[in-house]
């Protein structure tokens, strides 16, 4: 047998029979730490994207129900141009009662 | 043992941030732990000293230092060169320490009964002859003959001049050889 390979056998057995070393507790501790951390951020990354979910849902919904804002939007216009029809009839109204006030007026006086 | 797979792995996950750093340690743990606990005993007297505690401190520079290591680096020098001069450091810290301060704790070195070499006798030949050899020797042909690290990456490791790691690999193959004559 070599003596190299004669070596590398009692080498072999002595670092086999090694018993196994405890896992340094600095590292153990950062490792828990970086667990925490990163399960915070995760919780406020979901957070985040569950806000961000709802944003986007209630957009798509109020998106989807354009129609209700056309149909508020046409009833607003209604209601303006009726304002209108009857602020000119008022008018009307108004010059009538003027006109006939004048005409009684005018009777009353012959 | 390591394979250029195990490095592109390490650095593939060191370059994924912090919990890609956390699995390359975990990687390096799992193939070197033992080594480096063995490596240690070569460097630090069995009674006295607490291999474990030299063992995790190494183990945190290594995992300390991840992120200084580069593609360009081997990573067995590189691992070698931090258990060594870490090793060697806390050696000089605790022989300043008072001895009775140090909680004693037996370097693992337990056999294994199931192996027909270490119950031979060449086993016995060859470990007494291993014992002879100084720590510097004895880190040299760990280095050179289990780990099969270049003469250059060796030198590195131990901090010596090429020609010496050559030499003395030379000298301890040459009495070990002597030793074992009959045997092999």
């Amino acid at each position: 047998m070599k003596i190299e390979k004669i070596i590398k056998e009692y080498y072999s057995v002595k670092v086999s029979s090694t018993g196994p070393m405890p896992f340094p507790e600095a590292i153990s501790r950062d490792k828990r730490q970086y667990r925490r951390t990163v399960l915070n951020e995760s919780l406020v990354n979901i957070g985040f994207h569950v806000i961000l979910a709802a944003v986007v849902i209630a957009g798509l919904y109020r998106f989807n129900n354009g129609s209700t804002l056309s149909v508020s939007i046409t009833k607003r216009a209604e209601e303006i141009s009726l304002n209108i029809i009857i602020d000119r009839k008022l008018e009307q109204l108004n010059s009538n009662i003027k006109i006939l006030k004048n005409n009684i007026n005018t009777r009353g006086s012959l | 043992m390591e394979s250029p797979a195990d490095k592109m792995y390490i650095l593939f996950h060191l370059s994924m941030g912090r919990d890609g750093k956390l699995k390359a340690f975990n990687r390096i743990w799992k193939i070197y732990s033992n080594r480096i606990t063995f490596y240690i005993t070569q460097i630090i007297p069995e009674e006295g000293y607490t291999v474990e505690d030299c063992h995790q401190e190494v183990m945190l520079k290594i995992y300390q230092g991840l992120d200084t290591f580069r593609a360009e680096y081997s990573l067995k020098p590189w691992i070698y060169t931090i258990a060594r001069n870490h090793s060697l450091d806390y050696l000089k810290r605790k022989r300043a320490d008072s001895i009775d301060d140090i909680d004693t704790l037996p370097a693992p070195g337990g056999r294994n009964p199931e192996s027909e070499f270490i119950s031979s006798e060449i086993f016995t030949a060859f470990e007494d002859s291993m014992k002879k050899l100084s720590d510097d020797d004895s880190q040299i042909a760990y280095l050179r003959f289990y780990e099969g690290m270049k003469l250059k990456e060796i030198a590195a490791v131990m901090n010596m001049n090429i020609n010496t790691v050559k030499t003395r690999i030379t000298a301890v193959k040459k009495n070990l050889q002597d030793d074992l004559r009959g045997w092999i």
